[in-house]
């Protein structure tokens, strides 16, 4: 079966590679106690989905950030080039929770796109817990989660 | 010849994966009706229960955003490219207002 041409329809397991997961560990660290945001490139098979790179936004709320992110449309536009011209796929959206755990909120899921993983990681004291995958449900009446797994040694999948 | 409406990659799964779609249309309202209109699953990502865009979902017409032009009343002529590009946003659970 061929990949599917875009979104993450029908992943059940996610690889996240070392070096995406830093990038979304010291962006939650050095942001905190606000929160960041980013975007998450992988490709999508029949095994699942990889994350490979993740690329920090800027959020562009001027007021509490601390518990609210916004992603210019600008941005989006340039991830998805940056997709188009890397050969990778927008595969998701990443955010900190600073001091509340890593679960999605009434506010996440009124502003979620379908077919994007939402990666969020709870962070407490300058101290990043797991990470945990989600996906908006098709009736957008919240979300599923979806198992995320660390790439355990460089170049082991 | 009609307009050309871009779709960004996460609603590509709801048009057959199709990056761009091909709708005669008078108006941006017009449009998106005709779209969601071929692409039902589309329909509630775009807009709410009482049928109104998303707060996150954008339109712009060659490049200008409809809130400066005439919204969703914006007129359209044969070549125009309508864009749709999501503003991603989200937050933890609590307040909206800000912190002390």
């Amino acid at each position: 079966m061929a990949a599917p041409v875009s979104g993450i329809e029908g992943t059940r397991d996610v690889m996240l590679r070392r070096a995406a997961r830093a990038v979304v560990v010291n962006d939650a660290l050095r942001t905190y106690p606000n929160e960041c945001c980013g975007f998450l490139f992988g490709h999508v098979g029949e095994d699942g989905m990889v994350i490979w790179r993740a690329l920090p936004a800027r959020n562009r709320r001027r007021e509490n950030r601390r518990r609210r992110f916004e992603i210019s449309p600008g941005d989006f536009m340039k991830a998805q080039s940056y997709a188009d011209d890397c050969a990778l796929r927008l595969v998701g959206i990443y955010h900190s929770h600073p001091d509340r755990p890593a679960v999605p909120s009434d506010h996440d899921r009124e502003q979620a796109l379908p077919n994007l993983l939402y990666l969020i990681v709870g962070v407490r004291q300058g101290d990043v817990g797991d990470e945990r995958g989600w996906e908006l449900k098709a009736d957008r009446s919240g979300f599923s989660e979806i198992p995320v797994r660390r790439q355990l040694a460089p170049g082991k999948d | 010849m009609p307009v050309k409406l871009r779709i960004p990659s996460p609603l590509r799964r709801f048009t057959d994966s199709r990056s761009a779609v091909d709708i005669s249309a008078p108006t941006v309202r017009a449009a998106l009706d005709e779209l969601v209109g071929r692409y039902q699953d589309l329909r509630r990502h775009l807009f709410d229960e009482q049928g109104d865009l998303r707060r996150f979902v954008n339109i712009y017409v060659n490049g200008e955003d409809i809130r400066q032009l005439q919204g969703m009343a914006t007129p359209l002529a044969d070549g125009d490219e309508v864009m749709i590009i999501p503003s991603i946003a989200g937050g933890a659970p609590g307040s909206d207002r800000a912190l002390l």
